[in-house]
């Protein structure tokens, strides 16, 4: 159990719209869902009708991607306060975002760009997650990115720096296996290294999804299976915590909703 | 983008965001990041700030960020208005699309709000004959609407036997009130067949110019579209600005071309239509002159 007291939910699949239909009619071979965010923030429509329908039969999470917790930006307090409305109406088991920035200087890349691994980003991040906890009246729950690159200020670690801002700034992480394995792969890591090195009492969640091997690189492109080595490093991870909430993501070339209900099934044979 | 940097952190995001959005790629923005003077303190050149590794150079690197800056923007474009990238084709649309968010980038959180000035960008481009772009950006603020009405709140509709119901002494002063999930078009061009065409995967007629009226709206759980002739359009857009009957009939009988006694013989199956088709949420009876009551 992590320290916040968050319960494993079991294994989930994010809601996209391609399957609105189909989780209405129900059942399904799926424990909970998770949400982006920023999709459900702008709309009392459709897609609110859904997730309001979706919520009184599953636990769902929200998983955000842009709230630039590392851009020198100034934060979004409309758009923290939009966050905070969402959360409480759909009574969200928890919300989290990634370690990562999407724009500055008022322009927005609309992307997860990689924070430079120093002390100056450190004390910078622990910062502003202290007033988005403010704000959101819980624990954010941060995720690992996948990277394409480092920079040369870098003076730690990935998996350290994450694991000092988790402490310095008391929230909480969503570790992506496939993120993990991606990022080690682009940076010459040891994935198994990174995973020991985690602070897992503060993980509340798992990530898993397909990525496209380049051969030189991998980029985490959420539109395939998760491949066997993710696998390996998934089961790693559950039988070294004794079961953590995972949800599977698959964002391109969706597939039918029974094609990730397999997957998920394939996910119960690793915990 | 505005203002100064002011720390290292700060410096650096602005040299990244400048490099990888810029229009012509990574390699021009590296150069105009650098000539811009963003270049992160103590560094000379764009190894002191990125490294590289064995197998990738620090440009080949970032130009996996200026790829995926592109491509997934001008990918929710295409989903915002799918008409518009069958109508222009996949290669001419994205490279429009390129040129569009060069000129209009993003400065929400939201990308439902990129494509907002599309329309008006479509329809200033093309030099000597625009007709395919002027058709563009008709057929942009129709898939625009459509997915607006996606996101507005529910109404439940009445049905026309509300309106009929109006004793008939108190019909004039009637206020007919549309559900949010509704958009009301005036367009340059009929598009109708061109987003049928686009819809079925077909092949696309370019139409004549022609002042047109397109009517969207959303039910309780797909979006539809239908073209309105102009007495239909002025009608429907005076009752949307909330006037009673009697006033948003006078709008349309001040049209050239409209006949009382003609729109009089048609106005009951237009209203049996538009309330069959779940546009009006509710009938207000005020006195006629009085003010339309609170929403």
């Amino acid at each position: 159990m992590n320290r916040f007291g968050l319960p494993d939910l079991g294994l989930g699949v994010g809601l996209r719209v391609p399957h609105f239909s189909r989780v209405l009619e129900g059942p399904t071979r799926v424990d909970w869902f998770e949400v982006i965010s920023e999709n459900f923030m702008a709309t009392e429509g459709r897609p609110m009708r859904v997730l309001e329908q979706v919520r009184r039969d599953y636990p769902v999470v929200l998983h955000g991607v842009s709230m630039s917790i590392g851009s020198t930006d100034p934060l979004d307090m409309d758009y923290l306060a939009a966050l905070r409305r969402l959360a409480d109406r759909i009574d969200v088991a928890w919300m989290g975002d990634h370690v990562c920035w999407t724009g500055v200087a008022g322009r927005n890349g609309h992307d997860l760009y990689p924070v430079p691994y120093t002390e100056e980003s450190l004390a910078h991040v622990v910062e502003r997650i202290k007033v988005v906890q403010g704000v959101l009246g819980r624990p954010l729950v941060l995720e690992n990115p996948s990277t394409y690159l480092g920079f040369a200020s870098d003076c730690m670690s990935e998996v350290e720096w994450i694991a000092r801002m988790a402490d310095e700034s008391d929230c909480a992480l969503l570790l992506d296996v496939n993120n993990v394995y991606v990022t080690c792969r682009n940076h010459g890591l040891d994935p198994m290294q990174y995973l020991r090195d985690v602070p897992w009492d503060r993980v509340v969640q798992n990530h898993l999804a397909g990525h496209t091997d380049h051969g030189t690189h991998c980029i985490d492109t959420h539109d395939d299976h998760v491949c066997d080595a993710v696998w390996e490093l998934y089961g790693w991870v559950q039988k070294h915590t004794g079961g953590i909430a995972t949800l599977l993501e698959w964002d391109g070339n969706i597939p039918d909703f029974d094609v990730l209900e397999d997957e998920v099934a394939r996910c119960r044979e690793w915990r | 983008m505005s203002g100064v940097a002011v720390s290292p952190l700060d410096r650096l995001e602005r040299f990244f965001l400048r490099v990888v959005t810029h229009p012509t790629g990574v390699d021009e923005g590296v150069r105009a990041a650098t000539a811009e003077g963003l270049l992160p303190h103590g560094a000379r050149r764009l190894e002191d700030v990125i490294p590289g590794n064995d197998r990738l150079s620090a440009l080949e690197q970032l130009h996996i960020y200026g790829f995926a800056y592109f491509d997934r923007i001008v990918e929710v474009l295409a989903g915002e208005m799918p008409a518009v990238q069958h109508l222009l084709g996949e290669r001419v649309f994205a490279e429009a699309m390129k040129r569009y968010l060069a000129e209009h980038p993003s400065s929400t959180w939201t990308l439902d709000r990129v494509g907002a000035a599309a329309p008006q960008w479509l329809a200033e481009q093309g030099e000597e004959d625009g007709t395919l772009w002027r058709v563009a950006a008709d057929v942009a603020a129709v898939q625009q609407a459509m997915d607006a009405v996606w996101n507005e709140p529910f109404e439940d509709p009445v049905p026309y036997a509300r309106l009929a119901a109006v004793p008939m002494e108190e019909w004039a002063g009637a206020r007919v009130q549309l559900i949010p999930a509704v958009r009301l078009l005036a367009l340059s061009y009929p598009v109708t067949e061109v987003m049928n065409a686009a819809r079925d995967q077909g092949e696309v007629v370019l139409p004549a110019a022609a002042p047109s009226w397109m009517c969207v709206y959303r039910d309780d759980t797909a979006r539809w579209r239908f073209a309105l002739d102009r007495p239909q359009f002025v009608l429907l857009s005076a009752l949307a600005r909330g006037n009673s009957l009697a006033d948003a009939l006078a709008e349309v009988l001040e049209l050239a071309d409209v006949q009382p006694a003609q729109l009089l013989g048609d106005l009951g199956g237009w209203f049996e239509r538009w309330f069959g088709n779940g546009l009006v949420s509710a009938v207000h009876i005020t006195p006629e002159g009085a003010p339309p009551p609170a929403p």
